[in-house]
């Protein structure tokens, strides 16, 4: 299901999955594993995109419902809904999806821009988005789907502080 | 070159040089008086340096550790005197060593020159003109019998060797043949070698490799020069070689001492960097560079610190259990296989008991002492004291404490950080502490301890401490904080303000540290590491700073709880005891005060958390039974608290993981942990959720009884309760042992005294109705018996619920509602309180209980006319304590603290025969009079009996030390009486007996 069989070594491996009615891809060599839901242990007070932690084989893993990340509502976990392992800032981070689709090659030359009316919480955590057949494949920027907005800013950090 | 020899030589330099700080340090403290042996160990660690490098072809180094050893060698000689100059060049050429040795492949690039410049200057200007040239001279040495062969020596190490009687020999080994196949290395024939002498030489010879057409290929040849005390007979006891391989370049038996018995070669053409031997030395430029030198060499070592060295003994226990281990599996994998019970969990039995030997051994090798950390600081601190032109000693104490390897290297940075900080802002120049009145020496001390399974590490200076005035003005002008917050900052909290990123109140930065600069970073490391930091500082005497840190392993045992179904581990530490509170009882163990949940628990009141409620969570209580509690009595260390939990499990050793950065921002979880069955548990972090569901506020109330140094100062704690509906009282707090909550049926009318059944016996009750003008209780059906001791007898007090705890500075009236039973009034929340006076009510209900002895003594003869010197900054308690002693027919001069107590005392020198005083008071406390009194001639034999609302072992002790005879708990008015009576009866007994006498 190739969009285009380009030379392998300018075209990008993407996995795609659904959120929602939507379709968004990550590039593959950022995800380590793709794992079922298993046993998440609920955090409260954690931030509401948090689902919670499990145990990848020893390691303690954050899971994140990425519906809720990109402002899409929440996942509803289903036998299908995944997993996507992926590394941020040298910790494994588990990303939640409803359903996993397809790997497509990608030739980067035919990303294209965000069409404008792409909500700006989203537009920003976009590498850009391309066809695929029929479907709109939105190619998703991991370092800016991991960064934490709600960083405790400066002020925020002392308040804590003081607190 | 083989990189694991390499990697061994690597370490083994790195364990050399671990010591050489503290070791040069002591050297030059002992200034003349050497101490030789000490001395030896820096030159033999200089010397193994050289000779690996020589093998492994590090030039620099080896040329580098050869200066360093040629002037240790002088020290060792006594040909100069250790001094700091001396010092400060061997210290930076041992950093620098450090450095290149920890980058072997770099050290080619090194810049060594300044160093051997001062090194060899030094060597230069403590030798005589004549021997000045033998620095640089090399001697040719020949094999007996084979004039052929040349040996080319550094003169200075081939006269060392003649001056100890050494005998020369050179060696030729095959590396492959006589080391490899025979199960040696090179560095083990060194260490051989170096146990009887020295190693002047060494080279492989390429050369003989390169020819393939020789007569024996397959051969390394390595050729060591070394001297030693062994004679030629023996040499074959040192090196396992053919005798024909070992030459005698030189042997001192045969040759007239110390005549050269070669030719000296003509000098060696110096290399460009050596050109100025002879010129001065330059170890001012060198010392300079030192301070900033060392944070540098230190970062590089800390990231090539993946090697740990571990005691053999400790490898054998492991490979022992190994070993155990695998029996196990075996004996598992038998019974499963049989399908055996009995053999499954006799198996598993002995699987459980292996791996948790195993979990100890393995946790052992990761401890190590924190001395490793700090042996650097008394460098650190001399280098910087040194360059500010301070004194500074440093005191470390705890050099033994173990931590987890991980913790000492994140401890390494934080505490450089503020050792340094001590030194440049805490400790002032000798001028200026002379000036103030302090020793021109600074001290600085740093100590770990083991406390409650926390290691607290101290860093603590005698300096200008720090104004939290000034902090907090600079924090407001920088805008890190607003004008409304800052009000609501404690003193502590302001001293904290230095953690905020960009905040320094220093105007000029150095660049050793700028206090306030960089302490940001301090706190990010330690609570990287799960570390707290408290700051004490007071002007002008010092600044303590205590790090804390809580999980001292990863593995800790911890104990598992459920709510609902989700799981929690607890630390062990932190857990007092469980309690499990059934239905009936809870009405008897929980009470409201302030408007917080509290447990009755013994003697003490703690605060109540829910944690079902802290998460959100609906709960039904206790899993095990409708309607009862599961409560953990947890601690913090400085405050504990009640949890109520769903269900206790199991205690678990489990391994202690950190969270993602998407929690770290919850202060309730301290990490998570996977547990037996693979699910993932949150642990809780016991203070974090305390200050997160603001338990501190409930605490700092009904710990008020507990906490005597806070209710010490002018503020009462009175426990509220009510008489008729209508009628507030209170009773101070330090006289309540116990509040019991019941029913007025439990009450028992029998010979008009009222009594309820209490823990097997009869407890006496009265109310304030039995003695003073106030309404009945009426038909109250909560009861609060507020129980106390009376003339060594328990009692309780009814009143009617709720009961409160206020914590409150309002004046106690001592006129207006006073009558008997009454001990005066204070307006608490717009409400008028009366205060109750317990023992006049039980003096009254229950006049027999004054003990026949105590009516004696009252007319004793010392009872009249005695005087009395009370000093007491609580207006209510002096009243109090004033008429009691009135009562008893004494005369009282009071007074409201420290200092004017001391005036009355001087007005009234001869009349005061005993003082009775507070401890905690303004202006001069307590156990300032006390030394005051003692330390002055006219007054020092006087008694003194010490007041405190709770006598602890360590506040007797203080007060022993102060000088006091007798420490009573306040309001304990009998052993107070009786104890002046005591007194008074010995100095009306003692000054007859003395008449007669004399």
């Amino acid at each position: 299901m190739n969009i285009k069989s380009k030379a392998a070594d300018t075209s990008l491996l993407v996995i795609s999955f659904n959120l929602g009615e939507a379709v968004f891809g990550i590039d593959a060599r950022q995800i380590q594993e793709v794992s079922r839901v298993g046993a998440i242990t609920r955090v409260h007070h954690a931030p509401t995109e948090v689902i919670g932690i499990r145990n990848l084989r020893g390691h303690i893993v954050t899971v994140i419902d990425l519906r809720t990340r990109l402002q899409l509502g929440r996942v509803v976990t289903t036998p299908a809904s995944r997993v996507l392992i992926v590394e941020g800032l040298g910790e494994p981070i588990g990303l939640l999806v409803d359903r996993v689709a397809d790997t497509l090659n990608i030739d980067p030359a035919d990303l294209q821009p965000a069409p404008a009316n792409v909500n700006g919480v989203q537009s920003r955590k976009l590498r850009g988005v391309c066809r695929n057949g029929r479907n709109l494949v939105a190619l998703l920027d991991l370092a800016a789907v991991l960064q934490i907005e709600n960083a405790p800013g400066p002020m925020v950090a002392r308040e804590k502080l003081l607190a | 070159m083989d990189d694991e020899l390499l990697n061994e030589f690597i370490n083994e330099s790195r364990e050399h040089l671990a010591t050489i700080e503290t070791d040069l340090l002591t050297i030059e403290e002992g200034g003349a008086s050497v101490d030789e042996e000490l001395v030896n160990k820096v030159f033999r660690a200089a010397h193994s340096i050289k000779g690996g490098s020589a093998f492994f072809g590090l030039s620099k180094v080896k040329e580098l550790a050869h200066k360093a050893e040629t002037v240790l060698d002088m020290l060792r000689a006594g040909r100069m005197k250790p001094n700091a100059e001396i010092t400060n060049v061997l210290l930076a050429a041992f950093d620098k060593l450090r450095d290149m040795i920890n980058n072997p492949r770099t050290q080619e690039q090194a810049d060594i020159a300044e160093l051997v410049v001062a090194l060899s200057g030094l060597a230069a200007s403590y030798l005589p003109t004549d021997q000045k040239a033998s620095l640089t001279q090399n001697v040719d040495l020949h094999p007996a019998g084979e004039a052929q062969v040349t040996v080319t020596l550094p003169q200075v190490d081939f006269e060392r060797a003649q001056r100890s009687g050494q005998h020369v020999y050179s060696v030729d080994l095959d590396l492959i043949h006589d080391l490899e196949r025979k199960g040696k290395n090179v560095l083990t024939v060194f260490r051989d070698i170096l146990e009887t002498g020295e190693i002047l030489d060494c080279a492989v010879d390429y050369e003989t490799v390169g020819t393939l057409d020789g007569p024996v290929g397959n051969q390394l040849p390595l050729r060591i020069v070394f001297a030693t005390v062994i004679r030629p007979d023996d040499i074959g006891l040192l090196i396992d070689v053919s005798s024909e391989k070992v030459k005698i370049l030189f042997d001192p038996s045969k040759a007239p001492p110390l005549a050269a018995p070669v030719k000296v070669a003509k000098p060696v053409a110096p290399p460009s960097h050596e050109v100025a031997v002879t010129r001065p030395p330059e170890p001012a430029a060198v010392a300079l560079a030192a301070p900033s030198a060392v944070a540098e060499t230190r970062t590089a070592s800390n990231a090539n610190d993946s090697t740990l060295r571990v005691n053999v003994g400790l490898l054998e226990t492991l490979m022992n259990l190994a070993g155990e281990m695998i029996l196990s599996r075996n004996q598992l994998r038998d019974a499963i296989a049989r399908n055996d019970n009995r053999a499954l969990s006799v198996a598993d039995q002995r699987l459980n008991l292996v791996t948790s030997e195993l979990q100890d051994a393995i946790m052992q090798t990761r401890l190590q002492p924190i001395g490793t950390v700090f042996s650097k600081f008394p460098r650190v601190v001399r280098d910087l004291a040194n360059l500010l032109h301070k004194e500074v000693q440093l005191d470390l104490r705890g050099h033994d404490v173990a931590l987890d390897k991980s913790l000492i290297e994140g401890l390494s940075d934080p505490l450089t950080h503020m050792v340094r900080n001590a030194v440049d802002h805490g400790i002032s120049s000798p001028e200026d502490r002379l000036r103030v009145g302090k020793k021109r020496q600074g001290t600085i001390r740093l100590e770990a301890r083991h406390e409650a399974g926390q290691v607290v590490v101290e860093i603590a200076d005698d300096g200008q401490g720090m104004d939290s005035q000034r902090i907090a003005q600079s924090a407001l002008s920088k805008g890190l904080i607003t004008p409304e917050k800052l009000a609501t900052l404690s003193e502590s909290d302001r001293l904290a303000l230095i953690f905020l990123p960009g905040l320094s109140t220093v105007k000029h930065v150095t660049e050793i540290s700028g206090r306030g600069v960089g302490m940001d970073v301090v706190k990010t490391n330690l609570d990287r590491m799960g570390g707290k930091v408290e700051i004490h500082s007071v002007i002008g005497q010092g600044t303590l700073f205590r790090i804390k840190l809580p999980l001292t392993l990863a593995i800790i045992p911890s104990l598992i709880v459920s709510v609902e179904q989700e799981r929690f581990a607890i630390p062990q530490v932190s857990v007092e005891e469980l309690l499990h509170i059934s239905a009936k009882e809870i009405k008897d163990r929980l009470t409201v005060v302030g408007g917080a949940e509290v447990l009755l628990l013994r003697e003490r009141i703690l605060p109540l958390l829910r944690f079902a409620d802290q998460l959100g969570v609906d709960a039904a209580g206790s899993a095990l039974e409708p309607g009862a509690l599961e409560i953990a009595v947890v601690t913090t260390g400085s405050m504990t608290y009640g949890l109520v939990v769903g269900a206790f499990h199991d205690t678990e050793e489990i391994v202690v993981k950190p969270l993602g950065r998407h929690l770290k921002g919850l202060r309730e979880y301290a990490g998570a942990t996977i547990l037996g069955d693979g699910q993932v548990a949150l642990i809780l972090d016991i203070a974090g959720l305390a200050a997160k569901a603001d338990l501190g506020a409930v605490a700092a109330q009904t710990q008020a009884e507990e906490d005597h140094s806070l209710a010490a100062t002018m503020s009462h704690s009175l426990l509220l309760f009510h008489n008729a509906p209508d009628e507030l009282c209170a009773t101070p707090l330090d006289i309540v042992l116990r509040i019991e909550r019941i029913k007025p049926e439990q009450v028992e009318t029998m010979g008009g005294r009222r009594t309820m059944q209490y823990r097997g016996a009869a407890l006496p009750l009265v109310t304030l109705a039995d003695v003073a003008a106030v309404k009945s209780i009426g038909d109250a059906r909560d009861l609060a018996v507020i129980i106390s001791s009376v003339h060594g007898r328990e009692v309780g007090l009814l009143g009617a619920m709720p009961v409160d705890v206020v914590e409150t500075q309002a004046v106690i009236d001592l006129t207006t509602h006073r009558q008997k039973g009454i001990a005066g009034s204070a307006i608490i929340n717009q409400r008028t309180a009366l205060i109750a006076d317990l023992p006049e009510l039980v003096d009254a209900a229950y006049p027999e209980w004054r003990t026949p002895r105590a009516e004696l003594a009252k007319a004793g003869p010392g009872a009249k006319g005695f005087v009395v010197l009370l000093a007491e900054d609580s207006e209510f308690f002096r009243a109090q304590v004033k008429r009691y002693l009135e009562e008893d027919g004494k005369v009282v001069l009071d007074a409201a603290d420290g200092e004017s107590a001391w005036e009355l005392l001087l007005a009234h020198l001869d009349e005061v025969q005993v003082v009775v005083t507070d401890i905690e008071m303004p202006r001069l406390t307590g156990l300032g009079l006390a030394q005051r009194i003692r330390g002055d001639a006219r007054t020092s034999k006087l008694p003194m009996i010490g007041l405190s609302s709770l006598a602890g072992e360590d506040d007797i002790a203080r007060g022993k030390a102060a000088g006091f005879d007798d420490y009573q708990v306040k309001l304990d008015r009998d052993q107070l009486l009786a104890r002046v009576r005591l007194f008074a009866d010995q100095l009306t007994m003692s000054a007859p007996a003395e008449l007669t006498n004399g």
